[in-house]
């Protein structure tokens, strides 16, 4: 009876322990120092490329040319204090091929509606490659501690035609202006 | 050996086909209780492009990653690149790869019918040309530009495997006519090259004159569609317009989109003269070998275990009423055997239990050899089309079984109509699955509905009306997926005419050859 139960227990804890082994191979916790928020959207100067009709709004696909807006905001894990010039050493953006971006702390939006955040903007470079990219946001806080974002987004190309494509070769006729009433 | 056949529908044969009925019931349970969905393998199509080189390891991203310049970086199939790298690793081979996707339909293969539950993408790395860096780390390679999905690819340069440059491409999309001009009625060809892979990217919209004809896809043939539409209207110009689409119909603002490289394609074709209506034909779909061995009604349980029978027709397919050879061995010598269909019954129409029912028709006696062997005929059943099973029953049991497939048939269109009044389009053999279930009506390449088989057991009479000037008007009838599930991403080409139904429809890899009808009248006033 006890060299039954002997193995029920032994077989019980082989048990717990290829559980356990399954749940950790499957999703391996992982320490934060720091928690980042990150988000792109389309600047107000593009060099290159046309301006949008409106800017500043949330978009991860740009045109070579348009301007891309980095945003973001953090938080230090164990403190709860917000990432800010006051407590980071240093924070970029890593974008392959190009220079790293330093990363600016300020308010922005309207007088009546400041927002702080961290920001960097890039003019996507007309010969940029297309198809994703992965930007890396790297933050050092003073205390020494790390936080790290890997952010894709999606260089498109600038279409010359980006409408029906006919295969008439004839101009198409002018149309006449609508008569006034 | 050989023995009369004739029809009986005796007492003793409706009670054992009762049983058999019954077991066939309960194996049916069994069976959709363990059915799955599954994605399924692309059955060779002729002429579509295969993949263009080696699946190989795309790499892991190295911690410092160099761009590469792509020479030009839009571009159609076949056009000559050049694609370079500077600042890597000196005196290296680089192995470049190319970002792509292979893409299979999702069906859901049961007893009593085939779902059509989309498709699946997964993305896969292609070897596209191996270079060396110079002692500077530089290098350059040409290569012409694949015939593939189209749209974006990410392309790297992988160096001891590991991704240590980036580089990117766009694939366009071309759409070309031919010909260009002839009389009503002419088969137009319609090839596309580079539809994508993603799901915004998949399909194509056919608009005729800004009437919507039907979709297209190209999931089994990497992104090239080759389909046929008929020269509709009257003498002069017509538009054909392919457009780019997500959702089965066109996006009419794709340049505004994230994928505005799929925007629409426009063509002029010029109808010459009205010739007369060309005569009814059917034009069926690529000579395919299936790759999924389900078929419906066949129900491996249902066979008697200890049966070492097998049976041949001397056909596979065919239309209704077709006369097929029958031939089987190893059956009990000097015995009566049956031999009947494997069919359903019932409809899809408000369905929220169950909704049809394996039914058997009986095919006739026979009597074996003294050796066990049976060698006769049956005539396939005037019903519904599509997968169905012939059986041999001796006992009893089901001996052994085999799979035919009933083709669809054209029946009748008159050859004049009236501007304004009805006439009617008759077909046979239409199936009940989703994939067989319906066919899709256009009029003047313009698409005005369905018309479903089931409920009438394959007997479809689609009702008509003549309209348009007097003159040849022309009517397609196109293969259908029979859905509006499930959601999104997956719910494209539902209950629309499937344009390219020849190269790349789900059911090819069933082994279902579905036509198109191509018919036409005359309107006279």
């Amino acid at each position: 009876m006890k060299r039954l139960m002997l193995v029920a227990g032994l077989a019980a804890v082989a048990c717990v322990t290829v559980l356990s082994s399954v749940a950790q191979a499957a999703d391996p916790p992982q320490k934060l120092d720091v928690f980042l928020y990150v988000d792109t959207v389309n600047g107000s100067r593009p060099v290159g490329a046309a301006r949008r009709p409106i800017s500043c709004t949330q978009t991860n696909t740009f045109t070579r040319g348009e301007q891309l807006v980095f945003r973001v905001w953090g938080t230090q894990a164990g403190t709860g204090d917000i990432l800010s010039s006051e407590n980071v050493k240093y924070a970029y953006v890593s974008i392959p091929g190009l220079n790293n971006l330093k990363l600016n702390w300020g308010a922005h939006g309207a007088q009546s509606n400041r927002v702080w955040f961290w920001t960097s903007a890039l003019n996507v470079p007309a010969d940029y490659p297309l198809g994703d990219a992965v930007a890396r946001i790297v933050f050092k806080t003073e205390e020494g501690t790390f936080g790290r974002y890997d952010f894709a987004f999606t260089v498109v190309p600038v279409l010359k035609t980006a409408s029906l494509k006919a295969t008439s070769k004839k101009p198409a006729a002018k149309q006449k202006p609508a008569a006034r009433s | 050996m050989s023995r009369t056949f004739r029809f009986t529908n005796s007492w003793r044969q409706v009670i054992a086909l009762g049983g058999v009925a019954a077991v066939g019931a309960l194996a049916l349970a069994q069976s959709v209780a363990i059915a799955a969905p599954q994605p399924v393998t692309p059955p060779a199509i002729p002429g579509a492009p295969g993949l263009f080189g080696p699946v190989v390891g795309a790499g892991m991203p190295s911690e410092t990653i160099k761009t590469l310049k792509t020479t030009p970086d839009v571009a159609p199939a076949g056009a000559a690149v050049t694609i370079s790298g500077t600042g890597l690793p000196a005196s290296k081979t680089v192995q470049l790869v190319w970002m792509t996707a292979n893409v299979r339909w999702v069906l859901d293969p049961k007893p009593d019918s085939l779902d059509y539950l989309g498709r699946k993408v997964d993305k896969i790395a292609v070897a596209l040309a191996n270079a060396k860096t110079d002692a500077l780390g530089a290098f350059s390679v040409k290569f012409n530009a694949p015939k593939d999905f189209g749209g974006l690819h990410d392309i790297y340069a992988l160096v001891d495997g590991a991704q240590v440059a980036k580089g990117g491409f766009l694939l366009e999309r071309t759409v070309r006519i031919s010909p260009t001009k002839g009389p009503v009625g002419t088969p137009i060809t319609v090839t596309v090259a580079g539809m994508g892979s993603p799901t915004y990217e998949s399909v194509g919209s056919v608009l005729y004159d800004n009437r919507y004809t039907g979709a297209v896809s190209a999931n089994a043939t990497r992104g090239v569609a080759v389909f046929k539409l008929r020269a509709a209207g009257g003498v002069g110009a017509h538009w054909i317009e392919y457009a780019g689409s997500s959702h089965t119909v066109p996006y009419l603002n794709m340049q505004q989109s994230p994928v505005p490289w799929t925007d629409g394609h426009r063509m002029k074709f010029t109808v010459t003269k009205d010739a007369g209506p060309p005569a009814p034909t059917l034009e069926w779909p690529a000579a395919v070998k299936p790759t999924m061995d389900e078929r419906t009604t066949l129900l491996s349980a249902n066979l008697a275990t200890s049966s070492k029978a097998s049976l041949q027709l001397a056909s596979t397919s065919g239309p209704i009423l077709t006369k097929v050879d029958v031939a089987a061995s190893g059956l009990a010598p000097n015995t009566s055997v049956a031999l009947q269909w494997s069919s359903v019954v019932g409809n899809r129409v408000n369905c929220t239990g169950t909704c049809w029912n394996f039914v058997n028709i009986p095919l006739g006696e026979a009597r074996t050899g003294a050796d066990g062997t049976l060698k006769t005929a049956i005539e396939i059943p005037d019903g519904l089309g599509g997968w169905h099973v012939v059986q041999v029953v001796q006992s009893g049991q089901i001996m052994a079984q085999t799979p035919y497939f009933v083709k669809r048939s054209f029946v009748s269109i008159p050859k004049v109509v009236k501007a304004g009044e009805p006439f009617t389009v008759e077909l046979k053999g239409v199936g009940w699955t989703q994939i067989d279930n319906t066919v899709a009506v256009t009029y003047d390449n313009g698409y005005i509905g369905y018309a479903c088989g089931f409920n009438s057991n394959g007997y479809v009479r689609i009702q008509l009306f003549a309209t348009g000037e007097p003159g040849t008007h022309l009517i397609d009838l196109y293969p259908l997926l029979y859905t509006q599930q499930p959601a999104y991403p997956y719910s494209q080409l539902g209950m629309v005419p499937l344009l390219g139904f020849a190269t790349d429809g789900p059911g090819l890899a069933a082994g279902y050859e579905l036509p198109a009808y191509r018919l036409a009248i005359t309107v006279v006033k």
